[in-house]
């Protein structure tokens, strides 16, 4: 404002000037004559068309200038248009000199009164070099407000995004604990935002040998503080702990306890089983909002585990559980299952001697690796009766994972099969973890792997064990859609048997190079070879909704996987469902066979095939990206692992 | 077909599919039924809603979020996993980035707001505040005394 001002002030004084030329031509009248020229060229209405002004600037110019005044001024009048100015002032009457308005703090050199028409117009000169230059100055002025008003409306930084969009950014960074402390501390207004949002303080991830000193729980207390009333999702982390660090930190962990009416999710990683039980047994209450309870007990080094004893596990886990209603996911590793209590607590606990808690009967999700309470004496009340005994009061369990040893088939010979109506998945990570299968009827299963660690390869199975998998598929095969089995060399079944049995897979992949058919050759080539059928008898399976395909550690022959791609990848003919993922390897020698793949897949536009190289052998990877009908990737799917399994079926979940 | 006028006259004709993935433009279509009218995107300018559009066209065919995975989001543990092909999308300079974020936000794209959220939050995942600041271009306007007293407070919680 002050800028356009001095414009108009300036430009006031110069059309005064040049009015009072016009107005007195007695005093100066034969200088007025040889100087009216220039100055006659002026507009009738100036004020109406200044640039018109400007632009006569360098006619304007006097013998005696200096020149440099009027070169500038030539140069520096690009003629842009100044603001217009209003009507009235336009037609204003010639002024007398007392009526002359001139700024409150013009230059000496316009104030001066002019001595002849030399000076006056080297006064003109002056001004109009001023007018140019404050016309340049506007325009660059309001360039830079034009500038400064878009940048208003573009986020330079994260902090002009709105609150809300800032919340969710927040809400990602406060997965990761040390990433929320840094953005707390980064500036004012990102903290100010965290301490509105109670959600971004409902995870805590309590490391116990940090909590030692008093200053840090409260700390603590302060953050459990800002959470409001929200559900809390808590991590402990307690490693190496003698009596003495136990002591110092009961103090902390008692603070998170205090909250337990508001976990959500509650996981302890601990060393033995005993300080698991001191955490929890802290509880004095019901946690009603408990969802999801992980338990980890990881031996350090030489230390042994200390089983409880199944009373003293009960008494301290009891008030938990008793009211834990919505517990939906169980995750344990060495650390027992508490199913149950005695009716007649002076009897050792069994089949009938035992209420079930409650918390079974809501359970979703069950992990137990190495967890189930131990066989009481004689074997009267086997780890396997237990769990099958808690399949049968869960009739909600949709996903179940077991890693565990020490079952025998004569322990539970009489048991009747228990039908699981809603067990979706299911993964066995130990061979002997397979007799489950004979005492189970999942018939909705979608489902399975068989996978099994290196370390589990010398276990001498017993045949009922090893031929599990193989009965149940013949005498009552569930609808899988997913089948991935790692490690086996047991399952004694043929291809033919494999796909015909299991119609409706989806997502095949085996990582078991000595998996053999009966006449010798691998399993893996013989299905691929089956697959590859151009169906010529639609009567042979062929499994029509596979869309994976992943046998990435096993090595097959070129020509098998190119009639593969040729009868059921790029086959325009085939009615089957397409690949979208492929993966296995293949010889050297074979080479020339998957350069030529790698042309058809140019010609079909598939998507990418990648080869790779390793040591001896070449790997083929194919993630194929189907133009149309394609809703989610099965390679993300498997990926994400069987966790993904909704009844919805295969869909990616966060 | 619909056809939509960005902030800087520019005008997209694109899949009624497309266009629907934004819950806005989604109603909008509701509300007025079929029509030849121009939708007006006061806020987005073209460079933008091409981007945009782009992430709408490559996820067309993907369900769109329910109101139940919209209330689910809470409980559930928020990953900032990106899919391969959204990594790619949003591999964009930091401006653009946010501008992608505001238009999915006012065009209630929730996907791409979540894509573009996390992309942020893995900008800053591992960092310390200093270079936080640096990145982001963020002024340190804490006195030495309040950072002092947040590092105490947090001193429990830090990286082990």
């Amino acid at each position: 404002m002050n800028r356009r001002t001095v414009f108009d002030d300036v430009y006031d004084v110069l059309m005064n000037l040049h009015d009072r030329m016009v107005a007195r031509p007695a005093q100066d009248g034969a200088a007025l004559a040889t100087t009216s020229t220039p100055t006659s060229k002026l507009p009738a209405k100036p004020k109406n068309d200044p640039g018109q002004v400007a632009a006569s600037v360098p006619g304007s110019k006097l013998p005696d200038e200096p020149n440099h005044d009027t070169d500038q001024a030539a140069t520096s009048t690009p003629a842009p248009n100044p603001p217009a100015k209003s009507e009235h002032d336009a037609d204003r009457a010639v002024p007398s000199a007392p009526d002359l308005k001139l700024p409150p703090k013009p230059k000496p050199e316009l104030k001066a009164e002019p001595r002849s028409l030399s000076e006056i117009d080297r006064r003109i000169s002056l001004a109009r070099k001023e007018l140019a230059h404050l016309q340049l100055e506007r325009i660059r002025m309001s360039r830079s407000i034009a500038k400064d008003e878009k940048n208003e409306r573009r986020p330079t930084s994260l902090n002009g995004m709105p609150p809300d969009v800032l919340a969710i950014i927040f809400s990602f960074c406060a997965e990761d604990q040390s990433t929320f402390c840094a953005v707390m501390l980064v500036c004012r207004n990102w903290r100010a935002s965290t301490l509105q949002m109670p959600q971004l303080w409902c995870r805590l991830e309590v490391l116990c040998q940090k909590m030692v000193h008093a200053k840090r729980t409260a700390g603590l207390g302060l953050w459990l503080a800002r959470s409001g009333d929200r559900a809390l999702h808590v991590t402990i982390t307690a490693g190496d702990c003698d009596q003495a660090r136990y002591d110092r930190m009961q103090f902390s962990l008692a603070q998170v306890n205090l909250h337990q009416h508001r976990w959500r999710y509650f996981s302890i990683l601990t060393t033995s089983e005993q300080l698991a039980l001191r955490v929890l047994g802290l509880c004095a209450g019901p946690a009603p909002l408990l969802e999801s309870l992980v338990v980890h007990v990881v031996p350090n080094g030489a230390q042994s585990i200390c089983p409880s004893t199944e009373d003293s596990r009960l008494r301290r886990l009891q008030p938990i559980f008793t009211h834990a209603l919505r517990l939906q996911s169980v995750d344990l590793t060495n650390f027992a299952l508490p199913i149950g209590h005695p009716v007649d607590s002076k009897s050792p606990l069994s089949q009938s001697n035992q209420v079930a808690m409650p918390w079974l009967r809501r359970l979703s999700s069950l992990t137990l690796v190495s967890s189930m309470t131990q066989s009481g004496p004689d074997r009267h009340y086997c780890k396997i009766e237990r769990l099958i005994n808690v399949l049968r009061v869960s009739p909600g369990l949709a996903r179940l994972v077991i890693d565990e040893a020490g079952w025998q088939e004569s322990d539970v010979s009489s048991l009747p099969a228990v039908s699981l109506f809603a067990l979706h998945e299911l993964e066995l990570r130990h061979p002997e973890a397979l007799l489950l299968l004979r005492y189970i009827r999942p018939i909705t299963l979608r489902g399975l792997a068989l996978s099994f660690s290196q370390k589990h390869q010398s276990i001498k199975l017993s045949p009922s064990c090893s031929g599990a998998f193989r009965s149940m598929l013949l005498t009552s095969p569930p609808p899988l859609r997913l089948l991935i089995i790692e490690s086996v060399h047991f399952l004694h079944i043929d291809a033919l048997t494999l796909v015909a049995q299991l119609p409706s897979l989806a997502v095949f992949a085996m990582y078991s190079a000595s998996q053999l058919t009966v006449d010798g050759t691998p399993l893996v080539t013989d299905l691929l070879r089956l697959l590859a059928n151009p169906f010529a008898s639609p009567a042979l399976p062929h499994w029509p909704h596979l869309t994976m395909f992943d046998v990435s550690r096993v090595e097959l022959p070129g020509l098998a996987i190119f009639q593969f791609f040729e009868n059921r990848v790029f086959s325009r003919q085939n009615p089957a469902s397409r690949i979208e993922h492929f993966e296995c390897s293949f010889d050297h020698d074979d080479a020339d066979i998957f350069q030529m793949l790698v042309r058809m897949s140019r010609n079909h536009k598939v998507g990418p095939v990648h080869f790779s190289q390793d040591k001896d052998k070449w790997v083929i990877f194919l993630s194929v990206v189907w133009s149309a009908g394609l809703t989610v990737p099965m390679a993300a799917v498997y990926l994400e692992g069987l966790s993904n399994f909704t009844d919805k079926g295969f869909r990616k979940t966060q | 077909m619909v056809n939509l006028v960005t902030s800087d006259n520019e005008s997209f004709t694109v899949e009624k599919a497309v266009a629907s993935r934004s819950v806005l433009i989604k109603n909008m279509l509701e509300d007025v039924g079929e029509s030849d009218q121009p939708i007006p995107l006061p806020n987005v300018t073209a460079s933008v809603l091409k981007k945009v559009l782009e992430y709408c066209d490559h996820h067309k065919n993907e369900p769109m979020p329910t109101s139940e995975d919209l209330a689910a989001e809470d409980t559930r543990k928020r990953t900032t996993d990106i899919g391969e092909w959204d990594q790619k999308f949003i591999q964009v300079d930091q401006e653009m980035l946010f501008e992608i974020i505001l238009a999915a936000n006012y065009l209630d794209i929730k996907p791409l707001l979540d894509v573009g959220c996390k992309t942020v939050a893995n900008m800053i995942k591992g960092k310390t505040p200093e270079e936080i600041r640096k990145l982001f271009n963020i002024v340190n306007d804490f006195t030495p005394e309040e950072e002092a007293q947040i590092k105490k407070e947090n001193e429990w919680a830090e990286d082990r």
